[in-house]
C-alpha cells in the first residue's frame, strides 16, 4: 500500500476506535488484515423496527493504492445483508457518495454515519427493483458498475 | 493499541491525532489541531493552499484531487488549479503548530500547567495591548534599543519590566536582570555560563518577537480584505520574516497542466527537459509527468522550496510506492508474470540510477585502493583520478547552482 493511503486509513483506524471503543457502542471494528487495506466493521440499528437490533450488518471497506483520492469498495458481506430499496443482495450499495460524488474528505466514520442513517430512515422493507437483474448481470466490483442515482428520500 | 476485537496495531500510539488532546487538561485544543490539519491527508497541511471556495488544503493534496476532478472536495463546488492560492501565514502557524505540538501536549498533561497558562495568557494580553507601541518601537529599534512595555492591569509581576539590550552580549532581557547577575557573568565572558543564563532569555525574547510580527500581520490582512500585489509588498516590508519565501520562487514560474493531445515525442522531449525518467507506456509517461507537475508547482507554495533534484527523488518513491501494490482486482492474474518481470526491469533500472553516485564513489574507492598496493600503475590511476576529480567538481557545481 502506499504511504499516503497507509497512513491516512491508520489515522482513521485511530479516530474510529477512539470514538467507538466502548462496549454499547453500534459501531465495531471487527477485523483489518495486517495490510490494512480491507477493514470490515459491524454496524449495529438500534432505532428501526424493520431491523433486528441484535443482528449486526457486516461491512467491507476495502481502500485501493490511490485511497483517499479513488473511492473505496464498500460493500455488505456475510449472510446477513440489510433489506432496503437501495441495497442490493449481493451486497452492493447505491449511494452517490461512495462512486461519483466521493471525495477525500470522508472517512470510514463519515460513511458509516450515512450508512447508518440511510438505514435507521428506511420505512419500506423492499429491496431494489432491479436486484434480480443487477445480481446476475452486475458486476462484481460495484465501482465498475454504472449508477443512476434518482432517489433522494432515504 | 487493542481495538474493539483484540487486534493490536503497535504503530496506533505514534499516529498523531486530534484526539490526543482529549486527556489534556485542555480537550479543546483539539479543535485547533484538526482545523490545522488536511482534509485529504489527515495530517498537520503542508504548503497550504485557498481553494476559490475558501477551503484550504495541502497544495499537493488538493493538486493531486483537482488534475482528476474540478470540484472542491468539501463543498463540490468547481474550482480549478488556476484558482489556489498559497497562505503563507497559515504556512508559519501550522509549521509552529506541529514543531512545538509534542512538548505543548506534555506540558499541558503535567499539572504545573495553570501556571504556565496563566503567564501565557497574561503574555498575549500584554503583547496584545502594546502592538503600536511594539511596532512603532520596532521600526526605531536601531536608533533607541531600549523599549518600554505599558503597564498592564492584569499583570501584577512584570509591571515594572523594561526590556532592554545586554550590551555585552546583546541580547534583550528585563533590565532589572541585566543589573542582576546577567551582566556579572557576561563581563566574565564564560560563554557557558552566558548562554545557561542568557538561553532562556533569547528564547523569550524571539516568541515575543515572533509574536508580534505575526499579530501585525493579521491586523493587516484585516485591514485590507483583499491582498493585491501592491499589498502583499507592504507585508514583507513589516518585518513579516515568517512570511517570506525565498526568491527563488517569485524568478520560477508555474508549470501548466499536462496537455494530453501533446505527440509522444513531445512529451519525451518536455520531461527530458526536468530529467524526468521517460521510460514505461505512454500512460505511464503521463502519470509520471501530471505528479511532477504536482510537486513542482506545490513546491513553489511551500515556505521552503527544495531543489528540483529532491522533486525527482520524490518522483521517484511515489512512483515505486504506487507500482509496489500488486494489481489484485484490476488484472487477471495470467498477466501478472509478465508484469513483475517488467516491474522487476524497471526496478533494477531505478536502482541503479538512485545509487548511481554512490556506485562511483566506491568505484573511486577501489581505484584508490588499487593505487595504493601496485605502485606501478601509479601513474595510470593517477590521470583517472584527475577525471575523476573533474567530474566530481562539476556535480558540486550544478549543485550549489540547483541550490541558489
Amino acid at each position: 500500500m502506499s504511504s499516503i493511503a497507509n497512513k491516512r486509513i491508520l489515522k482513521e483506524l485511530k479516530e474510529f476506535s477512539e470514538n467507538h471503543s466502548s462496549s454499547d457502542s453500534l459501531l465495531s471494528l471487527v477485523s483489518s488484515q495486517d495490510e490494512l487495506d480491507n477493514i470490515i466493521i459491524n454496524i449495529n440499528i438500534k432505532d428501526n423496527e424493520l431491523y433486528d437490533s441484535n443482528r449486526p450488518f457486516t461491512l467491507s471497506y476495502k481502500i485501493n493504492k490511490n485511497y483517499p483520492f479513488t473511492p473505496p469498495q464498500i460493500i455488505f458481506i456475510g449472510n446477513n445483508i440489510p433489506i432496503h430499496p437501495h441495497i442490493y443482495s449481493n451486497g452492493h450499495i447505491c449511494l452517490n457518495i461512495l462512486y461519483d460524488n466521493w471525495t477525500p474528505v470522508q472517512t470510514i466514520s463519515s460513511v458509516v454515519l450515512s450508512l447508518q442513517s440511510m438505514l435507521i430512515n428506511n420505512k419500506v422493507l423492499e429491496k431494489p427493483p432491479d436486484d434480480d437483474n443487477y445480481c446476475k448481470h452486475g458486476p462484481s466490483d460495484p465501482l465498475q458498475a454504472k449508477w443512476v442515482f434518482h432517489d433522494d428520500t432515504v | 493499541m487493542a481495538l474493539s476485537n483484540g487486534i493490536v496495531i503497535d504503530n496506533l500510539e505514534d499516529i498523531s491525532d486530534p484526539s490526543d488532546w482529549s486527556t489534556s487538561k485542555f480537550p479543546n485544543l483539539s479543535q485547533l489541531d484538526s482545523s490545522l490539519r488536511c482534509q485529504i491527508c489527515k495530517d498537520f497541511l503542508k504548503a497550504p493552499v485557498l481553494t476559490s471556495c475558501g477551503h484550504t488544503f495541502c497544495s499537493i493534496c488538493i493538486r493531486r484531487f483537482i488534475s482528476d476532478s474540478n470540484k472542491c472536495p468539501i463543498c463540490l463546488e468547481e474550482t480549478y488549479e488556476s484558482g489556489l492560492r498559497k497562505v503563507l501565514l497559515l504556512d508559519s502557524i501550522t509549521k509552529w503548530f506541529s514543531n512545538n505540538r509534542s512538548e505543548l501536549l506534555k506540558s499541558v498533561k503535567i499539572d504545573q500547567v495553570n501556571d504556565s497558562q496563566d503567564e501565557d495568557d497574561a503574555n498575549c494580553e500584554l503583547i496584545s495591548n502594546n502592538i503600536q507601541i511594539l511596532d512603532n518601537d520596532s521600526k526605531s529599534a536601531d536608533s533607541s534599543k531600549i523599549f518600554t512595555i505599558n503597564e498592564s492591569p492584569n499583570n501584577t509581576e512584570k509591571k515594572d519590566d523594561v526590556l532592554a539590550e545586554c550590551p555585552i552580549c546583546g541580547v534583550f532581557m528585563p533590565i532589572t536582570d541585566i543589573q542582576g547577575t546577567h551582566i556579572e557573568n557576561c563581563l566574565k565572558s564564560n560563554p557557558e555560563d552566558m548562554k545557561k543564563s542568557t538561553q532562556k532569555v533569547t528564547r523569550n525574547g524571539s516568541t515575543i518577537s515572533q509574536f508580534f510580527s505575526e499579530r501585525t500581520n493579521k491586523t493587516l490582512q484585516k485591514s485590507s480584505s483583499h491582498i493585491t500585489q501592491q499589498n502583499s509588498l507592504t507585508q514583507n516590508e513589516s518585518s513579516a520574516q515568517s512570511q517570506l519565501q525565498p526568491k527563488l520562487v517569485k524568478t520560477k514560474q508555474r508549470l501548466a497542466n499536462l496537455d494530453t493531445s501533446l505527440s509522444t515525442i513531445k512529451l519525451r522531449e518536455k520531461m527530458n527537459l526536468f530529467n524526468i525518467p521517460t521510460q514505461g507506456t505512454r500512460i505511464q509517461m503521463e502519470q509520471r509527468m501530471k505528479e511532477f507537475i504536482n510537486l513542482y508547482n506545490a513546491n513553489l507554495d511551500s515556505m521552503n522550496p527544495v531543489n528540483d533534484r529532491i522533486l525527482l527523488d520524490r518522483l521517484q518513491k511515489w512512483e515505486t510506492l504506487i507500482n509496489n501494490i500488486k494489481p489484485k482486482h484490476t488484472t487477471p492474474p495470467i498477466n501478472a508474470d509478465e508484469q513483475t518481470i517488467k516491474r522487476q526491469k524497471i526496478e533494477s533500472k531505478e536502482w541503479n540510477n538512485k545509487n548511481k553516485d554512490h556506485f562511483s564513489d566506491l568505484i573511486k574507492q577501489a581505484r584508490s585502493n588499487m593505487k595504493k598496493q601496485k605502485n606501478k600503475v601509479k601513474t595510470d590511476s593517477d590521470n583517472i583520478e584527475r577525471d575523476d576529480d573533474k567530474e566530481h567538481e562539476q556535480f558540486s557545481d550544478n549543485d550549489t547552482e540547483l541550490l541558489l
